[in-house]
């Protein structure tokens, strides 16, 4: 026994240099949900482009300036660009142009301007009669009131396609700016960016809100009518973050001072209290270990479940003390053997009930799976290796207070079965009605946004940003091709679709690259048209250029640009320029299986409109982050659910083997009544399912059989009865104290397991000595 | 969540290099005023001017641009609303129509085609929509941000010089407009560009309707739809 705790001791501390080691190489928490979804179905470059987004997605932020005139809004928003500017923590400016937008467009596109071209112009040059219409543009320019403008450009581009084309891509973008429609006298200011640092890193959150303190500050000290708001993921994270500290520390204090209290009433002893944790704290290094080493990471929803395995791991040693408390006389070694057969059945079941979890092809659950069953063993192993040896010889006398409660809990059972025998048809078709009636109103409701509590003041300001600019809400069309080429047609043959789209009014904006970065096919295209039109045409070109009083160089400047034109724009020099600053974040290059885009939709109408259009077009994808959210965790919901049935009939076949049909029975009915009633008081509350319930369920079925086995094994050795009652009630009454107080918490997936887990448990508790006095009933018999 | 806007493609500081929006300022400036004042008093001019509700009148420009080697000479009509903005209509040489307003920038050329764009996309030319209708307004804040006044002559034949402010965006393309007017009406409106181009425009057969007025009122018309 010694050799085999030095190995064991050997392995932990092997295990936690492992850890330590593998830290280092870098964070190994997972937080996306795409590597969550079932590696069968995943598409490397479709997750990928889906990350990409999430990542972008999480990155932006939005300010507004309102309440006062539309020129103090305008000029304290500039202050506040200024400042953003200094911060160095801005990666891109998605609104407003910097002071060299203007001329960088010019710059980048003037020179392709007959690659460029409009789709009016290209319908010009395609009918008869193009060129006297270009003519007629260029003259009737000249006569107008803007003339000054065109007399700078006519030299150039006297037909003056590029005013036309910057006139036409800006006019398929109208309407994607709530702030196009606004033409009061105030008009807010509105600033859309993207951060350079990552929004969910707490460090760079707190930086941000000192900023945002300060430049508020003195921003209204400055322009004292204007109120500044901003939003984004960063706001939203920080929240959640602020509310889950405060009410994970006041639940883990509250729970600690009672289950501290709780340990100390029973064992009287700083050792034994030490010795209930160390199993837990050993289950919870080797399950993460043991999940790092097979999946290379572990995903935040295996970690925040598998923390909640303390409640079933501390199990272990109280039912080993308390039996040492109550039966002094037996050696520690001896407690132990009577005590296995219990523990081992009730880890069997518990074990089975996870690893069926881990059939299913979903990531999640599998870590979920390996993290509680290698956890649970290695508690076992703790409890077997450990404490027969560190507690020989004779255990203390138990203190009368502990034996005098356990009586009391005996005589208090024998009467209230008593009283519940008597009217036992009443209770059993009057409760059995009810429960069915709530789980009928059970409803499942997958919604990510549930698990979403923030505060009033961060969704107000959400809503009063929202209110003066474009920011969320719209809907993502990933646009994606083997080569840049076929990325870019692709693209365009989209564009035409939601053009039309929005001309029927299925959508009520959009927002395309395909005006700003066409492929080479359609820079080939407009060029060809446009010689084919010109050209022969030149001596009609030229009289007319001459008839207005235009210099002769101007035609031969024409007729010289359209016969030596500049190669294709090709995204490389459209990336690299300023100009493409506030449509970057729409080309996200080159990703797994060729390159990506990414096309913008707003006011979308019906779903299954767009679903349809896009349908004919290879290589689009809609995408909508939160759907897509909400059918994953619909999916994981599902298969939990349906695996749980499973580990239910596994485990049944496990007790039956041991106990018998009977025992078996008596074994699940406690827990399953506990998980069934606590669904049906959801069903009665109205409050929907979702997937931390059905997790949740699956924890309170593994520990509601554990309380169970013991009251089974205790009708067998009467001598056990005592010790049972003692480890059982401690056990329960630690988990649900540390439960009950995260149900009491506002950060729902914490609310959710809590509040499951405590009502789930509390029946199953109340119910598990229901095997022992069936048993003891019969045996009267 | 991966939103943006559209900003124009011209900054504003090019876009006043580029001077399109000069024109509008060329059109529409007639003075509603009262008769027999011995000076040129600005608050009582501002004053009269609060009291425009509509003007339509004939005009006649020219053009001289330094890439043309003759002048342009073009005629019509104009409209203009401190509330709904301007209505041009240029006859001859060719018919184009125009509406200009705080939102957006509208024309319909002679084969009906019908050009608008969002004045969100020009903000430069929205500062200037701000600014002469606030002018009709009686609040010069506008134009004192990027101008420097003159106000010479008597009431019944005034002339008001806005000479560009050298720090101001504007003077990168201009550098003075001159009104000229004689009591109510304005006669003559002169825009020397910075580049040597020159606009001159002259108004006739003016018709003001003040506040007071009743009767029918000139229409804008909708460019949308085919004449």
């Amino acid at each position: 026994m010694i050799r085999q705790r030095a190995f064991f001791l050997i392995f932990i501390l092997g295990t936690l240099a492992w850890l330590g080691w593998r830290n280092r190489s870098g964070p190994l928490v997972d937080t996306g949900l795409l590597s969550l979804l079932p590696s069968n179905e995943k598409d490397p470059s479709l997750a990928e482009t889906h990350t990409l987004l999430t990542q972008r997605g999480g990155r932006l932020m939005a300010f507004a300036v309102t309440r006062g005139e539309t020129a103090m809004n305008e000029s304290a928003g500039q202050r506040l660009r200024q400042e953003l500017q200094v911060s160095s923590w801005v990666k891109l400016y998605l609104t407003h142009a910097s002071s060299d937008r203007g001329p960088s467009w010019h710059r980048l596109f003037f020179p392709h301007r007959y690659q460029l071209l409009s789709e009016k112009d290209r319908d010009s040059l395609a009918r008869s009669k193009g060129v006297e219409r270009l003519l007629g543009r260029m003259e009737s320019a000249l006569f107008q009131p803007s003339s000054s403008f065109f007399s700078s450009l006519i030299t150039e581009d006297p037909l003056l396609f590029f005013p036309e084309y910057l006139r036409s891509a800006f006019t398929s973008l109208e309407g994607f700016s709530k702030t196009d429609k606004e033409d009061d006298e105030k008009t807010p200011f509105f600033l859309a960016l993207e951060w350079n640092f990552d929004p969910f890193d707490s460090l760079c959150q707190e930086r941000f809100y000192q900023w945002w303190s300060k430049v508020q500050k003195k921003i209204t000290q400055e322009f004292p009518q204007v109120q500044l708001h901003t939003t984004g993921l960063l706001s939203f994270a920080r929240a959640q973050r602020i509310q889950t500290e405060k009410d994970l520390f006041l639940a883990s204090l509250g729970s600690f001072l009672g289950v501290l209290a709780l340990l100390a009433w029973g064992f009287r002893s700083f050792r034994s209290i030490g010795f209930v944790f160390l199993p837990a704290g050993v289950g919870l290094l080797m399950g993460l270990a043991a999940t790092w080493a097979v999946f290379g990471s572990v995903h935040v929803v295996t970690l925040t479940f598998g923390t909640t395995l303390i409640g079933c791991a501390v199990d272990y040693p109280i039912h080993f003390l308390s039996h040492r408390l109550l039966t002094p006389q037996t050696s520690a070694t001896d407690t132990f053997r009577h005590l296995a057969p219990g523990l081992r059945m009730g880890l069997g079941t518990s074990v089975l009930g996870y690893l069926v979890l881990g059939l299913a092809d979903f990531p999640g659950l599998r870590q979920i799976a390996l993290f509680s069953s290698v956890g649970l063993v290695a508690a076992f192993v703790t409890v077997w290796v450990w404490f027969p040896r560190q507690t020989p010889g004779k255990a203390p006398a138990p203190p009368a207070g502990v034996l005098k409660c356990v009586e009391g809990s005996l005589r208090a059972i024998s009467s209230l079965w008593h009283l519940i025998n008597k009217n036992r048809r009443l209770l059993f078709w009057g409760a059995g009605i009810l429960s069915v009636i709530g789980l009928g109103r059970c409803r499942f409701d997958d919604d990510l946004r549930r698990f979403q509590n923030p505060p009033a003041s961060v969704q107000q300001e959400d809503a009063e940003v929202r209110r003066c600019g474009p920011f969320g809400g719209h809907r993502f069309i990933l646009i994606r091709g083997k080569t840049q080429e076929e990325t870019l047609q692709t693209q365009e043959t989209l564009y035409q679709k939601l053009l039309r789209m929005k001309n029927l009014g299925d959508i009520s904006s959009f927002q395309c690259l395909a005006p700003f970065l066409p492929s080479e096919a359609r820079q080939n295209d407009n060029l060809q048209r446009v010689q084919d039109s010109l050209l022969p045409a030149a001596p009609l070109v030229r009289k007319k250029i001459q008839a207005l009083g235009l210099s002769t160089s101007v035609a031969d400047r024409l007729f010289n640009d359209l016969k030596s034109p500049p190669a294709s724009l090709s995204p490389e020099q459209w990336l690299e320029s300023p100009a493409s600053e506030p449509f970057r974040s729409l080309w996200l290059g080159k990703v797994a299986g060729g390159f990506a885009g990414v096309a913008l939709v707003g006011g979308l109408r019906d779903r299954s409109t767009l679903e349809e259009a896009l349908k004919p077009i290879a290589g689009v994808h809609s995408f909508d982050q939160t759907e897509e959210y909400n059918r994953t965790l619909s999916r994981y919901r599902k298969a939990a659910l349906g695996l749980l049935g499973v580990s239910v009939v596994l485990a049944t076949l496990l007790l039956m083997a041991q106990y018998g049909a009977r025992g078996a029975t008596l074994a699940l009915t406690p827990s399953l009544v506990g998980v069934l009633l606590t669904f049906s008081g959801f069903g009665w509350a109205g409050e929907p399912l979702h997937l931390f319930h059905v997790l949740a369920a699956v924890l309170v079925f593994a520990m509601g059989v554990d309380y169970a086995i013991f009251f089974l094994e205790a009708s067998r050795v009467s001598e056990l009865l005592k010790p049972a009652l003692l480890s059982v009630s401690l056990s329960a009454t630690t988990t649900l104290v540390s439960f009950g107080f995260l149900g009491l918490c506002r950060t729902p997936v914490v609310h959710t397991l809590g509040q499951t887990i405590f009502w789930g448990l509390l029946i199953s508790y109340l119910l598990s000595p229901l095997p022992w006095i069936l048993q003891r009933d019969r045996a009267v018999q | 969540m991966l939103m943006k806007r559209v900003t124009p493609s011209l900054s504003v500081s090019s876009f006043f290099k580029n001077l399109w929006w000069l024109g509008v300022l060329t059109w529409a400036f007639p003075v509603w005023g009262k008769p027999s004042a011995d000076t040129v008093d600005r608050e009582t001019i501002l004053q009269d001017l609060r009291e425009v509700r509509f003007v339509e009148a004939s005009f006649t420009e020219t053009k001289t641009l330094h890439l043309l080697s003759s002048p342009l000479v073009s005629r019509g009509q104009i409209i203009f609303s401190p509330l709904q903005g301007i209505y041009r209509k240029t006859q001859d040489p060719l018919l184009v129509e125009m509406i200009l307003n705080r939102r957006e920038w509208i024309q319909r050329d002679a084969d009906g085609e019908v050009t608008r764009l969002a004045l969100r996309h020009l903000p430069a030319a929205r500062v200037f929509v701000e600014i002469l209708l606030s002018l009709f307004n009686g609040d010069d804040r506008h134009w004192k941000k990027h101008f420097d006044t003159r106000w010479t002559g008597q009431r019944g034949a005034w002339t008001i010089e806005f000479v560009a402010k050298k720090e101001s965006p504007v003077a990168q393309g201009i550098k003075k407009i001159i009104l000229e007017g004689g009591g109510p009406r304005l006669i003559q409106v002169t825009l020397l560009e910075k580049n040597g181009d020159q606009t001159v425009t002259h108004y006739s057969t003016t018709r003001l309707w003040g506040k007071n007025d009743t009767g029918p009122l000139p229409v804008f018309p909708d460019l949308s739809l085919t004449p």
